[in-house]
């Protein structure tokens, strides 16, 4: 058994020392920088988040890859979108006429509430069917859609491209799943949204005074 | 190779390990001065105030030794125990001074100044300790300066206030000539004077006897005025030349330090460099914890 350890660790170390760096290192690190803003943007950790975006930015020019920059950008309009932030996805809009890839423009007109029928195939398909029953006005079967997407962000996303049509046990499931996975932003967002369609006096102060203590720095 | 063998491989590497980690750590506590002998001096001050252990001691610039102990007496002083080592040890001679220095700009540290004809210093003795406050001394040269500037503000304000009351010379002065205009434009006598009026000519004799009654006047209010006014504005006026041929002389000291604070700019640059530099380098860690962190195989930024 000694021996079988002393091996494995030996091979490890071997295997370390052959690591060799990839050409296209710079993508990786980019992808893993924005999945890193994505989580913290939503935690509302804004440095750290700043911080992520940078580097996801930087590291797509490194590569001169304005597909990758494009996607960077709408990620980011994207994410704002998602916790009720007003976005008009300027920075993409700056350089979508470099970008080549198709996909980009459908998911743009997407995020904008701007999206023609001819466009929806080209979306991800994770909102393939979500997108034709907010198309024809079936809020129930989009509701359900939202519920069985299985990327956290996507949820949040669509959920906040049809909040006034959203029922308040959907509005509640969002601040659960928020709650759960620390996106104080998302929990913030969603407190706010419950506000809007409560009538209830108690339930009214017991919201602002959640939302006035998780804005508490302290 | 035998198991037992490799046991004592493994063993003999392990103690070598040890036997080389133990040799390091001795070398390095060696190089640091832990086992060379220090020898202690103490010197007392009115306040701990800007010492701390660990604080440099300083000769030509050089770090020589550092506080060591800080122990308040009953007296209320502060006895202040600092060692040098043996190489150091020959610049702690009899009479000789420490200055503790709080320039404007960098943190307070002693100097030691040293007559070094002078045998050395037995150790445990006491030594003088000099104080040097550049922020103090620079307030304290100032001050003076304030106060006659405060002084000056003081009388401008007492002659203005004098000359503003209804009362004064001055305004009954003006009051008098306004009259005086006034009768001169509203009194027709000297066209009908230039006209060869003898009644003209008469009220002009009047008007300059009325004249010589106002000169009279005038002369009395401008003694007076000489007294009380011109006497503490010329006074006043005189101490400001004194004050801003004082200010300017300080001025000229700012100077050089100004310029000797400019002398800074490229270690700030240097220093915002260094800085830049080590945000790249963290950027960089951070890189390599979000590519363990995260998905690294994937290398496609995924879209919310």
């Amino acid at each position: 058994m000694k021996n079988i350890i002393l091996l494995l660790l030996t091979s490890f170390i071997f295997m370390g020392c052959s690591f060799t760096q990839k050409p296209n290192k710079w993508e990786y690190e980019s992808a893993a920088a924005f999945e890193s803003y994505k989580k913290n943007f939503l935690s509302q950790r804004d440095t750290l988040a700043k911080n992520d975006f940078n580097r996801a930015v930087e590291h797509a020019k490194s590569g001169s890859d304005f597909n990758l920059l494009a996607t960077i950008y709408l990620g980011e309009c994207a994410l704002n979108i998602s916790v009720g932030i007003q976005n008009k996805c300027e920075n993409y809009l700056a350089i979508k006429d470099l970008t080549t890839d198709l996909s980009l423009e459908p998911y743009y007109n997407f995020i904008a509430a701007t999206l023609e029928k001819e466009q929806i195939p080209l979306l991800p398909a994770i909102y393939q069917n979500y997108v034709w029953h907010v198309r024809y006005q079936e809020y129930s079967k989009a509701q359900q859609d939202i519920a069985t997407m299985t990327k956290m962000s996507s949820k949040f996303l669509a959920a906040a491209l049809m909040k006034e049509n959203l029922d308040n046990k959907m509005r509640e499931r969002m601040i659960e799943l928020g709650s759960y996975y620390g996106y104080k932003r998302v929990v913030l967002f969603w407190l706010e949204e419950s506000k809007k369609w409560t009538k209830n006096k108690k339930e009214l102060e017991l919201l602002d005074k959640k939302i006035s203590i998780l804005n508490q720095t302290n | 190779m035998s198991y037992n063998k490799m046991k004592f491989t493994v063993g003999l590497f392990v103690l070598g390990l040890l036997f080389v980690i133990m040799f390091f750590f001795y070398i390095l506590l060696k190089e640091k001065g832990s086992f060379q002998e220090r020898y202690s001096f103490y010197f007392h001050t009115y306040s701990a105030a800007s010492f701390y252990i660990g604080m440099p001691l300083k000769f030509s610039g050089f770090n020589i030794g550092t506080i060591d102990d800080i122990a308040l007496q009953d007296d209320g002083s502060v006895n202040m125990t600092f060692s040098v080592n043996e190489k150091n040890r020959k610049w702690i001679s009899k009479d000789s001074v420490l200055l503790l220095r709080k320039p404007l700009i960098g943190a307070p540290h002693i100097e030691l100044f040293t007559a070094l004809d002078n045998p050395l210093l037995e150790t445990n003795s006491r030594l003088t300790l000099i104080m040097s406050d550049d922020i103090d001394d620079m307030i304290s040269k100032l001050e003076p300066a304030i106060d006659k500037v405060i002084h000056i503000i003081n009388n401008i304000d007492t002659i203005t206030s004098y000359i503003a009351k209804d009362d004064s010379e001055l305004v009954l002065t003006l009051q008098n000539i306004r009259k005086l205009s006034d009768k001169l434009i509203n009194d027709d006598s000297l066209l009908t004077t230039l006209t060869g009026d003898k009644k003209a000519t008469k009220d002009i004799i009047n008007s300059l006897a009325n004249i010589d009654k106002i000169m009279k006047d005038i002369q009395k209010i401008t003694a007076t005025l000489h007294q009380d006014i011109v006497q503490p504005s010329s006074s006043a006026v005189h101490e400001l030349d004194t004050i801003l041929k004082d200010i300017k002389q300080k001025l000229n000291t700012l100077d050089a330090t100004v310029n000797a604070i400019g002398g800074y700019d490229k270690d700030l640059i240097h220093l915002k460099e260094q800085i830049s530099v080590g945000v790249v380098k963290s950027n960089q860690i951070m890189d390599k914890i979000d590519s363990f962190m995260e998905n690294e195989k994937s290398s496609e930024v995924v879209l919310p």
